[in-house]
């Protein structure tokens, strides 16, 4: 092998140490726990048969997730929701507290914080309507 | 002062990013070349592959990457063990035994080698350091003797029976003539150089010691270590080559 080409060769391994040092360095930062604030929509689901909602759709909650910084990165990049359950809800005022697994998060990420705490929704039987 | 409190955090992340750099381009020094770049390579694109998987949480591609990630330190460890243990016999050299007065064995080696230089006789003179040299050799006479020059001259002589091998000197006495010595597997080695020089380089790779090589076409004297050789121009300094690498302690 030239001296040049031993160069080279050195100038790339040097450079490859470097990425791989900072990829692994980059894995254990992105590890560390970090917060995020999101606001995300409420879907209503499993309605009951007969029944509607007779008060103005649920506000926007605003929600802060705890967990690892990599998982915490894609949040803003998917549709994040708090799905509410009816199911064996009656006519008239419902109140629900949003629950760590109303929302479609990964299993390493912790709802730590919802505002406001409690949904409001009043329900009415189709023939009141 | 003020600063340095503020950002302790961002601080201590670039020492922890600095140290890791070091680390690693230090122990990609310890590899050959070309084999140090693939490695390199393939470690950079598992690390890679591991963020990718994680940021998408794809758990079992994730899984795979981790466990070849994880295995690839002791395939390392093996693959390596003979860099490994030449480097760590090299930092468990002594510099304090550097001082003391050199050896009567270094003189006659070099009287020797300056005889079948002149003569252009070839010769090739293992000095064993800290690893022991035994499990790599083939064939050879056992001869435990002093060493002297007139007794390494005759061993190389063309007519000597055991002039074909090397000769090996262990704890400061001639113990082995006519051994075989693996053959160096590094495909960059120069075509120009011969088996006694390939012979050489092969045993240096995976031991710690010292070889001498006199060519027998340009009576050149060489010192490999290492796998690296280094022509040494005369006598003087090939006297200072071996007094510089060959510790009092390993001729006793």
């Amino acid at each position: 092998m030239t001296q040049a080409k031993a160069q080279e060769w050195a100038k790339g391994v040097t450079a490859l140490s470097v990425l791989l040092a900072g990829l692994l360095w980059l894995s254990v930062i992105l590890e560390r726990p970090g917060e995020m604030r999101l606001t995300v929509s409420v879907r209503l689901e499993q309605m009951p048969a007969g029944l509607w909602l007779d008060s103005p759709p649920p506000p926007k909650l605003e929600v802060v997730v705890v967990g690892p910084g990599i998982l915490l990165l894609q949040l803003p990049f998917r549709a994040v929701n708090c799905r509410l359950d009816l199911r064996g809800a009656g006519p008239g005022p419902v109140s629900i507290v949003p629950r760590e697994s109303s929302f479609n998060l990964d299993g390493e990420l912790k709802v730590v914080r919802v505002f406001p705490e409690t949904v409001y929704l009043v329900l009415a039987k189709l023939e009141q309507q | 002062m003020n600063f340095f409190l503020q950002n302790i955090g961002v601080l201590r992340d670039l020492l922890d990013l600095s140290l890791a750099v070091l680390i690693i381009t230090r122990l990609s020094r310890l590899m050959k070349g070309v084999l140090a770049l693939r490695i390199l390579a393939v470690l950079s694109a598992l690390a890679a592959g591991h963020l990718v998987a994680r940021y998408l949480s794809l758990q079992t591609v994730q899984l795979i990457i981790d466990t070849f990630l994880l295995s690839s330190v002791a395939a390392l460890a093996i693959i390596f063990q003979t860099d490994m243990r030449r480097a760590f016999a090299t930092l468990t050299r002594s510099r304090t035994e550097k001082d003391v007065e050199m050896s009567d064995v270094i003189d006659e080696l070099v009287f020797a080698v300056a005889g079948l230089s002149q003569k252009k006789i070839g010769a090739l003179i293992v000095i064993e350091r800290g690893i022991q040299v035994d499990s790599y050799l083939a064939v050879g006479t056992d001869i435990d003797a002093k060493v002297t020059s007139e007794l390494i001259s005759s061993i190389f002589l063309p007519y000597s029976p055991i002039h074909d091998g090397a000769v090996i000197i262990q704890h400061g006495k001639l113990t082995k003539a006519g051994c075989f010595l693996p053959l160096t597997q590094n495909l960059e080695v120069s075509k120009s150089l011969g088996t006694r020089h390939r012979a050489a380089m092969g045993l240096s790779e995976l031991v710690d010691a010292v070889v001498v090589v006199v060519s027998e076409e340009t009576g050149t004297a060489s010192v490999v270590v290492g796998g690296k050789k280094t022509d040494v121009a005369d006598l003087p300094s090939l006297g200072k080559v071996l007094r510089r690498l060959v510790e009092p302690r390993w001729l006793k």
